[in-house]
Formats: structure tokens, C-alpha cells, sequence
């Protein structure tokens, strides 16, 4: 062999081979600068505007607490305990109904008919209009609605049932239906894949079933339902279409009036407002990654799908 | 038949690839430490370890697939490859779990290496069914690859690898995922493929018993670094220091103190009892070093009472029976002694005696060797 | 002693146990499915008023197609410069909705070409994922208001297509990562390296053997995107100029007057059908693939 070849190359401490990095992580680099400059920078600057001061579109750029106490003056803690407290009685009641029915959705049933249409069914909503969903709602709790006229024709009342609708009762009705497959699949994929070999164990060793739940399954699905919790809380605060078209005026809740802030041009309140709910929400998140840290994070998740 | 393209097999010798110091870390993890290996034409050889002695890397640095994080040089066939990426170099690889693409069928996937190298259709098809007929599955062309069984799915992928005519072919543990009488089916086949192609092949495995059977030449690799290569004679009935003879399944291996060399001849004092046998160690060290005896279970006989030393051409040792294992084709009996417990094998059943007070094997029968080496 | 004594007893435990061993299973199924029927009960409810007489009653019944008469002849007589009943104008709100729809969902499927595959297998995938997610966490309304106010206020640029396109984008964008981070974590780079070993050189490897094997989340990023932009309404009504969007428009007439209710369940019924019917579609072709493309093996 011609030692021509190697007198070129050193032996050691020799690196031919500059970092070639692929194609593709280039283009993802470039992305990325897009996405998080703009769009995650611009969510996280509501926090900063909401600090600022100035009338319609002049902004001065001068840190106040201005906004905030207009917020509150303007009845604002009311309405933001309001929306934190009927989000968190929904999403608490989802809770309650959608784990029982992810349990048995993810190691109960055998049918795989059954599942799959199941699974449909928990999936379709995402790509319906979130009007469409509840429009119906206020013919049929209405005054002069199906309800009433069922209920005023058999005689149970005697007048029409005026609570049905734009009311506390019909906003969390609403809520309900709406957000439940946001609550049942993240249950659903952390409950199975928890091994059926443990829960085997856990009965050979003379659990009963009680005890499987509270020592087993429960431990291992917290990561899947703390993400439900937070996949449907968050939502449910930022929800101005079901909250409007339910509750009407009667029922006042936070996004809805960002909505109505922004179209009477009182960009700045509306900003405190947006960046109370944000907080809440990051507040939200944080708890989210906290819970998830067991199962290897968000990443984690996915790599277990390689199994 | 053939599918070299250059010269006719086995009798040129020259040299098909020459790697000089290649050292490959991971992080901190030295996979490789300064390797240097070369292989000629047509040469059956083998990268033998256990996980983690840097074989497999050591195949991926050959094949392209890695870029050293040191190296000298590699050449194939006398060219100069250390910047050629794999894809232009002349090597394939069979790996370890196949890597069919699972959606082109049979044919495709044989004709993938023709295909990106621009050979017309017609003469993809021709040489795709060739390689087909060399792995004896000629009607699979047009399944799909999940139809096809784990053997099978081997045989593809070596199909896949041989049409393109490489100067090397790499095999990456091909036979681990099969079961033992397919793998011992499958060594048959390769062997035989070797014959006919003249191609060099560089394997990989774990197993000592397989890189025997078909090996040329066997690397035994530990830590990343080379610890013995050589014939598969050598490194079997040769081993180099203890860690070799006990990876080749050298089942007893006493301790003892080297008193001399003369020659091939070496004198070990193990415990009590003065022994000899013929030393492989490399370079002798000095006396009173510590080195390894080794000696094969099936070397080692039973005997009656009675001394019978070095001088004899014996070593001979008292005893007393341990456990008896039942292994159909020949018994495993465990004897103790003073310097420890001994395994004889016996094969043939009128030799197991069943009154013995003393086992023994001629000293030519058993090896005597470093405690250590590089890598140990 | 014979065997004739002992008879077959058929092994049945007492009724309230079996109730109680069936209980917590028929408490799932009971609470899940009712739930379930709480959330479709509108959506088939209104496919049912939007064919009836008198649909603000809330009792289907009476069954006629005149809404779906009135949606269609409305913009067309309205286009034609005649008056008609209602001033309900669908046609351009339904072609801007199509025409954002399709780019969102071509601007999925190159975006998610882009992240996808690569995500699995760098270093800081946490981090990057946790970002990429981000719209999923913060709903439209206050991602709609961040944006807005960004761009707007603080960079002072004026709404416009742009902005909507922007709007769906970030909305979509989360779920068709989703979908193709499941089908390219099951992705198996050795294919990869056994298509370099053969001479593949690296655009040949990305069309030929890549490719192919993330088409299914390529039909899902797609599919997504569209039916995601199409039905968008929270972003939207922040980040909208001049035009609007079908959603958009639909939600700005059920505020108004009631004489258009009986039109917006029809439009809606045929946006929702339409939806579901591309959902099926996009499943089948995402995941209807079956053990022929399965990568692992």
C-alpha cells in the first residue's frame, strides 16, 4: 500500500471532518426562528402590554399598573373568580365522567368496533365549527323551546323554565359536552400503556380491585390526567364562543369580554385582562410539565409510542 | 457464477481494505481505540466480541456509515475512501435487522442499489432475479415484504447487498434474530455463497462457535481495542492471554506462577503441582509472573490413582467427583481438586469410568498464557 | 364408589355481585356515552331543525328544504343585484374560508415536512416540542389578542389576508405536528442508513424511502390543516380585515337577527357534514395504510 496515502494524515489528533450539519436541520432552524419570533414572542408580549398606558392606537411606553386597576374597577375580579370558578366546577365534573370512561375505553372494552367508532366520535368534534356545536342549544332550552314545551305539555310546570338558557346552568351545560374529548384522551393514552402485567400482579398478590385503582392505575395514569385537567381547564378559561352563546349577557366571562374590549377599541384593558388569563394559563403549564417529568416529558410520550 | 466484476476470485491476494488507526469515541465513550486492520481479497473475516468491544462500529466506520473521530486512513480496493461518503463507497452492509424497506416489494428492494446507480429496468430485473436465484428464492420477486418469514427476510436483504456487486460485503450479526437450527442452516448457505462470489466478508458477531465455522481470519476485539487475530486455530487452541481462552469457551483456566520457557514449552507451578504445557502467550515474560493454564473439557480425562508429572508429558491431578450433568451427546462431570474445580467432557461413554481417583490431559494438550493482554 | 353423584353446577355468583362486580365498568360506559350524547345531541339536532319548518321552536318536524333554497338563491340573487329576503350572503365568505383553507393546509404539510422527521431525533426535542405546541395551550381568543395586538399595536402593521393566513397557521400547525410526530416516531432511520449503505445519494433518500413511509402523516398534517383553518373562529375574529371568513360570518349573523337563524342551521348543517365526511376521509387515507406500510419491523 503506498504509504502516500497516510503520510497526509496524522495519526492523532486529526479532524477531517468539519460538523456537516444535515438539510434539514438547517430548514428546521430557520422555522423555528420564524415560529418562536413570531408568534411565540407576540403571546408572551400581551404580558408586557398589558403594563402600558395610552388611548385607542397610541400606545405610551411608560409601565403602569393603569390597566390593572381599571380592570378590577370595572368589575373585573368579579368576572375573572367567576370564569375561574365555573371553568374549574366543569372541568372538575369532566374529570369525575371521563375517567371511568377512559379506564374502561382503554383496558375494558374488547369490541374493537366499539372502540373505533368510539374513537371517531372523541376525535370529529376538533374539526367542527365551535359554533355550529351549540347554536342549537338556545332553540331547544329556549322559551318556546323543545324543553319548555315538553315540560309545559306533560304538565311538570306550569310556566316556561326561564334558567335553561343564558344562565350559570346553561354556560357549564355547554362547557360540559364541548370539552369532553379534550379530558378523556389524554387519560386514555397514559392508562394504556400502563402494563396489563402490573395490574395482573396487583391482583395475584391479593389487591382487590380498589385498591389496584388507588395504588396502581392511579399513580401511573397522574401524568395523563393531569394533562387532561390541563388541556380542558385552559380552553375553557380562553372560551368566548360557548360562554357568549350561553350565557348571553347574564353570564359574564373573561375572554368573552376581551372580545368586547377589543371592539370598542380599549385595546389596553383588554390586554390586563388577556394577561391575567395568560398567567393563569402559564401558571397552568408549568403544572403540566411537572407532572409530566415521570414519563420523560412531552418527548417521552412520543418515544413511548415506539414500543 | 460470479457477481465479481473485476478479477477472478481467490487467487489475488492483494489487498481489499486497509484501515490504519481509526479511533471513535461517543461522547466520552471510546468505542474504538486506534484499530488498524486490513483484509485481503476474497478473505473470510470476522470482528469477534462481545457488546460494547467496538465491532460494530468498527463495520460502520468501513461501510461509511461513521466518521472516525480520529483516524489514519482507510482504503478500499487501494483507494483512498476517508472523505467518500457511504453511499459512493464500493462496500454494502447487511444488517442485523435486515432494514427492508416496507414499501417497495421483493424485487424492488433488491433493485433499490441498481436504481439509484441508474441501471436501465431490464437489466435491473436480470440481475435482481440472479441475486434471487443465488439465495434460492426465485419465486418471491413480487411479494411484499411482510409476507415473507424471518429466514427469508435474511436472504432478501443479502440479495440486496450481493447485486450491486461490492468489493465488500459487510454483515452485521445477520443470523441473530433466527432461531438455532435456521442460523446453523443460514452459516451453511454463507459459506457457500463466499465460496462462489470470491468476495471479501467482513462479519460481525458475538458467537466464538460461528466465527470458527466460517472464518478465514478471526479479530477478537474487547474495550475497542484488538486483542488477538489470527487463523481460527490460532486464537482456539492458541489464545493469547486468559480473557481469549475464556472467550473461546476454554472451560478451565487455573491460575499458576511461570517457572520457564524452553522453546514452545513452558512450566507453570499451579498451586502444589508442577505442570506444563505450550506457551502462546507472545513474548515470555519473566519467571514467578502469574499466567493462565488452560485446558479444554474435552482434553480432560479421567484417571486412576497415581502421580505421573510433567516429565510424563502429563499433568495429572487428584480429585473427587462434583455434579454429573446429562447433555445426550456427551456427559459434563465437574471434579474437585485442590487448585479448584475442573470440568471434564466426556464423549465417549465407555472412557467415564466409574471408580476414579485422579484426572489428567497431556501437557501438548493444553495451552499455557498471559493473565493479561491490551484490552484485558 | 362411583362418579354419578357429583353433577355439573353451573358456577354462578349471587345477582348483587355480579352487579357489583359489573359496576365500576357500567359506570364508565354509562357516564362516557352520556356525556357523548350531550355533545352530539346539538350537532344532529341541528342537521334535523335545518330540514324542519319552524326550527327557532326547537322541534324538528315539518320537514322542507326551503333554507337550503334560501342560503343558495339568497347570494345568488344578491350577486345578481336583485333584493331578496334576507340579506344572507354565503358565497364569499365560503370562497375565502376555501381559499385560506387550502393554504393553510399546504403550508402544514411543508412546515411539518420540516419539523417533523427531524424532531425525534435532536437533542433538545423538550424544549422545541413544548414550543411548537404552544397555540394548543393559549386558546384563540387570547392567542388572537396577543397576535393582534403585536402586530398591530406594537409593530403597526395592518391586518389583512396575511393576518388570517397567520391566524390558521398557528392553530393548525400544533395538530398536524401531532399527527406526524405519531407516524414519525415509529420511523426507523436504519432504513435510512440501508439506503445510504446502497448508494442512495440524499435527496434520492428523502423522495424515495422517506417520503412514501411519512405519507400518512402527510394526508393527516394536510387534512388537519384544512379542516381546522376552515372551521377556525376564535383567531379569526381578531385577525381579520375587510372580509370574512364562513365561521366568521356565520357567528357575526346568529348575533343579529333571528329571521337568518333558520338559514345559518342550514349553512352550518352543510359545513358540518361536509367536515365530518373530509374527517373519515382523512383517517382512512392517514391511517388505512395497514401492516402493508408498517415501519417497524
Amino acid at each position: 500500500m503506498n504509504s502516500a496515502v497516510y503520510t497526509s494524515h496524522k495519526p492523532s489528533g486529526l479532524r477531517d471532518f468539519l460538523p456537516r450539519l444535515p438539510a434539514g436541520v438547517w430548514s428546521l432552524s430557520g422555522f423555528s426562528l420564524l415560529w418562536f419570533g413570531g408568534i411565540v414572542l407576540p403571546l408572551l408580549a400581551i404580558i408586557v402590554v398589558s403594563f402600558l398606558q395610552g388611548r385607542g392606537l397610541n400606545i405610551d411606553f411608560d409601565p403602569t399598573f393603569l390597566q390593572y386597576e381599571k380592570f378590577f374597577s370595572y368589575g373585573g375580579g368579579d368576572m375573572l373568580a367567576r370564569s375561574v370558578r365555573i371553568a374549574g366546577t366543569v372541568t372538575l365534573i369532566e374529570l369525575l365522567l371521563a375517567f371511568p370512561f377512559a379506564l374502561w375505553l382503554a383496558k375494558g372494552c374488547k369490541n374493537n368496533t366499539v372502540r373505533l367508532l368510539t374513537f371517531t366520535a372523541l376525535t370529529v368534534p376538533f374539526f367542527l365549527s365551535p359554533a355550529a356545536r351549540v347554536i342549537v342549544w338556545r332553540s331547544v332550552f329556549g322559551i318556546n323551546g323543545a324543553v319548555n314545551q315538553i315540560l309545559l305539555g306533560t304538565g311538570i310546570v306550569d310556566e316556561p323554565v326561564l334558567w335553561l338558557i343564558f344562565s350559570e346552568f346553561a354556560v357549564h351545560f355547554g362547557f360540559i359536552g364541548a370539552f369532553f374529548p379534550t379530558m378523556v384522551w389524554p387519560i386514555f393514552l397514559s392508562v394504556s400503556l400502563i402494563d396489563n402485567d402490573y395490574l395482573e400482579a396487583s391482583g395475584d398478590l391479593g389487591a382487590s380491585r380498589l385498591r389496584t385503582l388507588l395504588h396502581i392505575i392511579l399513580p401511573l395514569a397522574l401524568p395523563g390526567i393531569v394533562a387532561g385537567f390541563v388541556f380542558t381547564f385552559i380552553p375553557m378559561l380562553g372560551d368566548a364562543v360557548v360562554a357568549s352563546h350561553m350565557g348571553g349577557n347574564n353570564v359574564l366571562m373573561l375572554a368573552a369580554q376581551v372580545q368586547s374590549l377589543i371592539g370598542v377599541s380599549n385595546f389596553l384593558v383588554a390586554a390586563a385582562l388577556a394577561a391575567v388569563v395568560l398567567a393563569i394559563m402559564l401558571a397552568f403549564q408549568v403544572l403540566l410539565w411537572f407532572a409530566l417529568k415521570p414519563v420523560g416529558g412531552l418527548a417521552g410520550v412520543f418515544a413511548s409510542l415506539r414500543r | 457464477m460470479t457477481l465479481d466484476s473485476n478479477t477472478a476470485p481467490s487467487t489475488d491476494h492483494s489487498e481489499v481494505l486497509s484501515i490504519q488507526h481509526a479511533t471513535h469515541q461517543f461522547g466520552s465513550l471510546v468505542a474504538v481505540d486506534d484499530v488498524s486492520i486490513t483484509a485481503r481479497r476474497g478473505e473470510f473475516l470476522t470482528l469477534l466480541g462481545e457488546s460494547g468491544s467496538g465491532k460494530t462500529t468498527l463495520l460502520r466506520l468501513i461501510a461509511g456509515l461513521e466518521r472516525p473521530t480520529r483516524i489514519g486512513g482507510i482504503s478500499i480496493e487501494g483507494r483512498d475512501v476517508t472523505l467518500v461518503p457511504a453511499s459512493r463507497r464500493n462496500c454494502t452492509t447487511v444488517f442485523q435487522h435486515y432494514a427492508l424497506f416496507p414499501h417497495m416489494s421483493v424485487g424492488q428492494n433488491i433493485e433499490y442499489g441498481l436504481r439509484v446507480r441508474g441501471v436501465s429496468i431490464s437489466e435491473r430485473r436480470e440481475r435482481a432475479m440472479e441475486a434471487l436465484n443465488l439465495v434460492r428464492l426465485p419465486d418471491k420477486y413480487d411479494r411484499r415484504v411482510h409476507q415473507l418469514s424471518g429466514g427469508e427476510r435474511q436472504r432478501i436483504s443479502l440479495a440486496r447487498a450481493l447485486v450491486t456487486r461490492p468489493a465488500i460485503l459487510l454483515l452485521d450479526e445477520p443470523l441473530g434474530a433466527l432461531d438455532e437450527k435456521l442460523r446453523v442452516e443460514m452459516q451453511v448457505e454463507l459459506l457457500d455463497l463466499h465460496q462462489k462470489l470470491g468476495i471479501t466478508f467482513i462479519y460481525v458477531t458475538h458467537s466464538q462457535e460461528e466465527a470458527l465455522t466460517m472464518s478465514d481470519r478471526i479479530i477478537l476485539m474487547r474495550r475497542g481495542k484488538i486483542v488477538q487475530e489470527g487463523p481460527p486455530t490460532d486464537l482456539f487452541d492458541r489464545p493469547g492471554n486468559r480473557f481469549v481462552a475464556d472467550f473461546m469457551g476454554v472451560e478451565n483456566l487455573l491460575a499458576g506462577t511461570l517457572e520457564a520457557v524452553t522453546g514452545e514449552r513452558a512450566s507453570v507451578r499451579v498451586g502444589d503441582y508442577r505442570m506444563s504445557g505450550i506457551w502462546s502467550g507472545g513474548e515470555a515474560p519473566a519467571a514467578g509472573t502469574q499466567v493462565c493454564l488452560a485446558v479444554r473439557a474435552e482434553r480432560v480425562r479421567l484417571g486412576k490413582a497415581g502421580g505421573g508429572g510433567p516429565e510424563d508429558g502429563v499433568n495429572r491431578l487428584p480429585c473427587k467427583s462434583g455434579i454429573t450433568i446429562y447433555k445426550g451427546k456427551y456427559i459434563d462431570r465437574t471434579l474437585d481438586t485442590d487448585v479448584g474445580p475442573l470440568t471434564a467432557r466426556i464423549w465417549d461413554r465407555d472412557a467415564d469410568l466409574a471408580e476414579f481417583a485422579s484426572v489428567w490431559w497431556r501437557a501438548d494438550d493444553c495451552a499455557v498464557t498471559r493473565m493479561a493482554g491490551e484490552g484485558g | 364408589m362411583t362418579m354419578e353423584n357429583t353433577s355439573q353446577a353451573r358456577f354462578r355468583l349471587p345477582f348483587w355481585r355480579r352487579l357489583m362486580d359489573w359496576a365500576p365498568t357500567g359506570t364508565g360506559i354509562i357516564f362516557g356515552y352520556s356525556v357523548l350524547f350531550i355533545l352530539y345531541f346539538p350537532i344532529v339536532m341541528l342537521m334535523l331543525l335545518s330540514f324542519s319548518g319552524d326550527p327557532l321552536t326547537g322541534i324538528p318536524g315539518d320537514w322542507t328544504i326551503t333554507w337550503y333554497e334560501d342560503v343558495i338563491f339568497a347570494d345568488i340573487a344578491q350577486r345578481d343585484g336583485e333584493a331578496y329576503g334576507s340579506n344572507f350572503r354565503v358565497g364569499d365568505p365560503l370562497l375565502l374560508s376555501i381559499m385560506l383553507a387550502c393554504i393553510t393546509a399546504v403550508a402544514c404539510v411543508i412546515a411539518v415536512l420540516i419539523v417533523g422527521p427531524i424532531l425525534p431525533r435532536i437533542k433538545w426535542r423538550g424544549p422545541f416540542l413544548v414550543g411548537f405546541l404552544m397555540p394548543l395551550m393559549i386558546p384563540g381568543i387570547i392567542g388572537g389578542v396577543g397576535l393582534f395586538m403585536w402586530y398591530r399595536l406594537v409593530i403597526d402593521v395592518k391586518m389583512g389576508i396575511w393576518s388570517l393566513v397567520l391566524a390558521h397557521f398557528v392553530w393548525a400547525f400544533p395538530f398536524a405536528l401531532l399527527a406526524m410526530l405519531v407516524v414519525a416516531s415509529r420511523f426507523d432511520i436504519r432504513l435510512m442508513e440501508a439506503a445510504k449503505d446502497l448508494g442512495a445519494k440524499p435527496w434520492q433518500r428523502f423522495w424515495q424511502i422517506e417520503m412514501p413511509l411519512l405519507k400518512p402523516g402527510i394526508y393527516a398534517a394536510g387534512f388537519f390543516g384544512f379542516l381546522l383553518s376552515f372551521n377556525e373562529l376564535p383567531f379569526s375574529i381578531f385577525m381579520r380585515a375587510g372580509q370574512d371568513t364562513l365561521p366568521l360570518y356565520l357567528w357575526i349573523q346568529s348575533g343579529a337577527h333571528n329571521t337568518t337563524v333558520p338559514l345559518i342551521y342550514a349553512m352550518s348543517t352543510i359545513i358540518t357534514v361536509g367536515s365530518i365526511g373530509l374527517t373519515f376521509l382523512a383517517i382512512k387515507l392517514a391511517f388505512g395504510g395497514g401492516q402493508k406500510n408498517d415501519v417497524r419491523q
